[in-house]
């Protein structure tokens, strides 16, 4: 058992739904979860009015998660929730007792919050700037996690943006020696363009000039 | 069959434009394939160019997000970018022209393979570079200007080696939409008792420098051609709140009396040719309208430095709009002008500037018909326009000069001359002496950093906002242009370039002596003792 889990357990409430404890955390109302979560969905009604893509940090058992689809299907005909959730076994679990009906939400299950940003389609969802809704008791629980998501700054080093670049970018990049792509355009600049990627890589500096150096 | 790519990064009015030359290289090639490279943003617009085979998309708001948020990896922009670019890299192409102008595109005529390139470059030390005389003149002169005096398709026209054809279809007209908009446009014309009512177009969206046409000004327009018999007014939108809040207004105002058209990119080109006129600031609609021959009177806000209008149509109008209580005077009165009616018109002469576009054998360019005239400014204007298609090869225009000899006062013809001569003078001086200094390096390298500082001067005096000042700017552009490795080619080469120049100045100095001894016998001022410059 991993150390995430090694206080893990399923209670039931007073109105007999599931509720997830961890580390002596309750996840959820231990009385009436579902009424928990409609009021946490009330407390986002602002931002949910004006977006209609949703971030959630927490899965717990997906009541808050409910009650947030069901705000954001009244005020928009499509939406998107994604679910990010470190543990594993409550994925597991929450997908064996009750899982979701409504196919527009989506879990992402990772301890890796590098792997995350290295997911193109999970940063084209994060480019339309989606509503993050928190979900305190989870958050407590994976606090390392989610506040390093939150701070999450990605590599700027060749090496790591060679492992995302895709076939056409990779023979761009993949014989520079440089460390950064602002040293590659260092070395174009003070040594002369000397091939057709050069010009190509020069293009794409003039294009993203005054956004380099991030 | 000739591959072709044009780079056409630039604005929505360039992209909109490109469609002369497109049209004009098509028809002069007809076998030739034409591809265009545009940022996302204008892709809709360059699809209703007529004969644009493919559009290769940069999503730039989306690369440049990608690379200033710091969550993002940079490889996702970069995969962005290539990808868009993969079809056009992976070409052969016979020629790519640099049609925007701009960096983006510079760097990338190196980075395609082609056996001819046409415009600005970049090189490999990071020069810009330029393919020809025209080109030069576009990156070093034109780009500087904030009223053009070259006919912009027409040097772009020059650029790539063909004529500019006028009478050809250059952008699509959809022809669902095209029967629908005509039947519509019919109905419109009814609605005042005739077929031959001429339906005028009033555009209500804002310029791309965001100036407005005023409420009260709308006002005005609207009541004289609604009580007018001859004209039925149509506002035109393009789905932006304050344009619907304005035609509300207006509609409010005019017992909902009016008929607005809201107009997307696609069913413009059927909508505007309906017209018989379009009055509207410099916006997208307005290019479009002008690239299709509609009649347009363009309304630009007069500033110190007027700017170069959109509508460069032959018979169009330019009102500069300095007093917004006057223009909707101008408007109608060129209204009158051109449909022989007679709506009413409360001032009759206004102190905006208006301009009528008209064409010459040297293409197309502004002419000042009514308003407050800065005689210094249009004489700059004309004659400028005139020296530096004569630097291009063009014979002189003396229809010019004998207009201007005949038409301008002496005074203002010598106060013209006074302030060029000094111009000159200044010029000719440091050009002299770079031409002596050059001399002195032949002899010995030792007079090099000699040379060099008369040359910077020369090159620094380009900086100017003058008329000789663009003259210098395109002799910059010449020595940016050199290319050979050995010290005394490359003197040869800008001495050549310094008896160019010196050579345009005695362009400008002959016109100076044309016009200034003529005014002297129609004015019998007495300048005789004041020689113009030889050079």
């Amino acid at each position: 058992m991993d150390e995430r889990n090694s206080h893990y357990r399923l209670e039931s409430s007073r109105n007999g739904l599931t509720v997830p404890v961890i580390n002596d955390v309750y996840l959820h109302s231990i009385y009436n979860p579902v009424k928990e979560a409609e009021t946490f969905a009330k407390t986002h009604e602002n931002n949910l009015k004006v977006k209609n893509n949703i971030l959630i940090l927490g899965l717990g058992f997906g009541y808050h998660v409910e009650e947030v689809a069901k705000l954001v299907n009244s005020f928009h005909q499509d939406y998107n929730i994604i679910i990010l959730e470190p543990n594993k076994r409550l994925v597991e679990d929450f997908i064996n007792t009750r899982n979701f009906e409504d196919k527009r939400i989506k879990i992402i299950n990772t301890d890796s919050v590098k792997e995350l940003f290295n997911s193109w389609e999970f940063v084209q969802f994060l480019m339309t700037k989606p509503c993050i809704v928190k979900h305190d008791s989870s958050f407590i629980i994976e606090k390392d996690f989610y506040s390093k998501f939150l701070s999450y700054q990605a590599s700027t080093d060749m090496y790591h943006i060679r492992s995302l670049a895709n076939e056409h970018s990779k023979e761009l990049v993949a014989e520079v020696e440089e460390v950064s792509m602002s040293s590659l355009f260092d070395r174009i600049q003070s040594n002369g363009i000397q091939s057709r990627n050069d010009y190509f890589l020069m293009a794409y500096k003039n294009l993203t000039q005054n956004t380099q150096g991030k | 069959m000739k591959n072709i790519l044009i780079f056409n990064l630039g604005s929505s009015y360039d992209v909109i434009t490109s469609s002369h030359l497109v049209n004009s290289y098509k028809h002069e090639y007809p076998q030739s394939h034409i591809e265009m490279v545009v940022y996302k943003e204008n892709q809709e617009l360059a699809q209703i160019i007529n004969n644009v085979a493919k559009i290769h998309v940069i999503d730039r708001e989306l690369i440049t997000k990608l690379s200033t948020n710091p969550l993002y990896s940079d490889a996702f922009a970069l995969n962005s970018f290539s990808e868009s670019l993969v079809d056009s890299r992976n070409t052969n192409w016979d020629n790519i022209i640099n049609y925007s102008n701009d960096n983006v595109s510079s760097y990338l005529m190196l980075a395609m393979n082609s056996i001819d390139r046409v415009g600005t470059y970049i090189n490999a030390q990071g020069i810009a570079k330029t393919t020809d005389k025209w080109s030069n003149y576009q990156n070093f002169v034109a780009s500087k200007m904030e009223r053009q005096v070259i006919d912009r398709a027409f040097l772009r026209c020059h650029m790539a080696k063909t004529p500019l054809y006028h009478d050809i279809e250059k952008l699509k007209i959809d022809s669902d939409y095209s029967v629908v908009a005509s039947q519509n446009f019919s109905k419109v014309r009814q609605m005042k008792g005739s077929p031959a009512t001429f339906v005028v177009g009033i555009s209500l969206e804002a310029s791309h420098d965001e100036f407005t046409i005023d409420m009260d000004t709308m006002i005005d327009l609207v009541e004289s051609i609604e009580d007018s018999s001859d004209y039925k007014a149509v506002l035109l939108l393009n789905g932006k709140n304050y344009q619907r809040k304005m035609a509300n207004d207006l509609n409010e105002r005019f017992n909902n009396s009016l008929i607005s058209i809201n107009v997307d990119t696609p069913a413009i080109t059927s909508v505007l040719p309906n017209l018989d006129a379009l009055i509207s600031t410099s916006n997208d609609m307005l290019a479009i309208a002008d690239t299709m021959e509609v009649k347009c009177i363009e309304i630009r806000e007069n500033k110190s430095n007027q700017r170069t209008p959109y509508a460069m149509n032959a018979e169009n109008y330019v009102i500069y709009q300095g007093d917004s209580q006057s223009v909707a005077s101008d408007i109608l009165l060129a209204l009158n002008e051109e449909f022989g009616t007679e709506l009413p018109i409360s001032i009759l002469n206004t102190d905006n500037p208006t301009f009528k576009i008209v064409e010459d054998d040297f293409g197309r360019f502004m002419t000042q018909i009514r308003g407050k005239l800065d005689i210094q400014k249009e004489l700059r204007y004309h004659m400028e326009r005139s020296i530096h298609l004569q630097t291009m090869g063009y014979e002189r225009n003396e229809d010019l000069i004998t207009h201007i000899r005949e038409n301008t006062e002496g005074a203002q013809i010598t106060e013209f001359v006074n302030n060029l001569k000094s111009e000159l003078t200044t010029t000719v001086k440091v050009l002299l002496a770079t031409l002596r200094s050059l001399k002195g390096v032949k002899s010995s390298k030792s007079n090099l950093n000699n040379f060099i500082s008369y040359l910077d001067t020369l090159i620094t005096a380009g900086r100017e906002d003058t008329f000789i000042g663009s003259l210098i700017r395109n002799f910059e552009g010449q020595i940016e242009n050199i290319e050979a490795n050995d010290i005394d080619t490359n003197m040869k080469m800008i001495e050549n370039h310094l008896f160019e120049l010196k050579n345009n100045c005695q362009y400008v100095t002959n016109m100076m002596t044309d016009l200034l001894s003529d005014s002297m016998t129609k004015e019998s001022t007495d300048i005789s003792q004041e020689k113009t410059l030889e050079v």
